[in-house]
């Protein structure tokens, strides 16, 4: 929604309507939920590295291969940013050594649209001593 | 933007993880075929909304029954000039859980998303009108619910 289109629709909202949008205002993943799923995620890397599988397969049906287990569930998928930040980062990385160009603008778009998310994963993956670069 | 969507729409934190895991799991194996920032955010949203209202449906829990009953009651909520509070607001995203799923689904995109009637029908492959009706019945609804629930907060 444009600017001005918003402003018009807002000036249309009553009290009510405010109140409900104020009510649903995007809602975090918790802190501890995305540092929980770093340690999968670089398990599953170390092993997509030993292996050489891709930790998402088809066979899964998008599933994680680590996901089965019930009692990660609470936590798992609650770091989905994370799930992004790295998938993006490894799919990119890939692609620019074979079309740097593409690749880049691909990477660009994914960080843009999820700039908020990716914040907080640079930020973890920092305190975890790893680094996107 | 995608787990609140999944939250909203599933009114379950632990199935709109498991929801926005899904849809990003996607996105990593399609990420070449998106061609711009809001080409990405519509799939996003689009894809967010289909699976969210899938476990919705998986779930069984939809609150349908008597919806009908709360559209014919007459329950006013003059919410125009009233002062609702945080309180009100909690409340109100309770309600929201209450709504049917096609008059949750488009609450969430206009009010969380801020997205118009028409960008909602154009996400969610529907005309118009319906996302106008279902967006009007929605808001009527929980203003009905939030009259009768709520006379304690917005006294």
């Amino acid at each position: 929604m444009s600017g001005p289109e918003r402003m018009k629709e807002l000036e249309k909202m009553d009290e009510f309507e405010r109140s409900l949008q104020r009510a649903m205002k995007r809602v975090d993943v918790r802190a501890e939920t995305t540092a929980k799923f770093f340690a999968i995620v670089e398990e599953a890397e170390r092993e997509r590295q030993q292996t050489g599988k891709m930790w998402v397969t088809p066979k899964t049906g998008g599933k994680l291969l680590f996901m089965p287990r019930p009692v990660y569930r609470t936590w798992i998928g609650g770091a989905v940013a994370a799930v992004l930040a790295v998938g993006v980062f490894v799919g990119v990385h890939e692609r620019q050594e074979r079309k740097a160009e593409i690749a880049r603008q691909q990477f660009e778009t994914a960080m843009r649209v999820t700039d908020h998310a990716l914040d907080q994963t640079r930020a973890q993956l920092q305190r975890v001593g790893l680094n996107l670069e | 933007m995608v787990f609140s969507i999944a939250l909203r729409v599933t009114g379950e934190y632990g199935v709109a993880e498991e929801v926005a895991q899904d849809v990003f799991l996607e996105l990593y194996r399609g990420v070449e075929k998106l061609e711009s920032e809001n080409h990405i955010r519509f799939w996003l949203r689009r894809v967010t909304v289909h699976r969210a209202t899938d476990s919705l449906r998986r779930m069984a829990r939809q609150p349908e029954a008597g919806a009908e009953e709360w559209m014919e009651e007459q329950h006013d909520f003059d919410g125009a000039g009233a002062q609702l509070g945080p309180a009100v607001e909690a409340r109100l995203e309770d309600l929201l859980k209450s709504l049917p799923e096609a008059m949750r689904v488009a609450v969430v995109l206009r009010y969380q998303e801020e997205m118009l009637p028409d960008e909602i029908a154009l996400l969610l492959k529907q005309p118009v009108a319906t996302v106008k009706s279902n967006l009007q019945r929605g808001l009527q609804m929980l203003r009905r619910k939030a009259a009768v629930t709520m006379k304690e907060y917005v006294r």
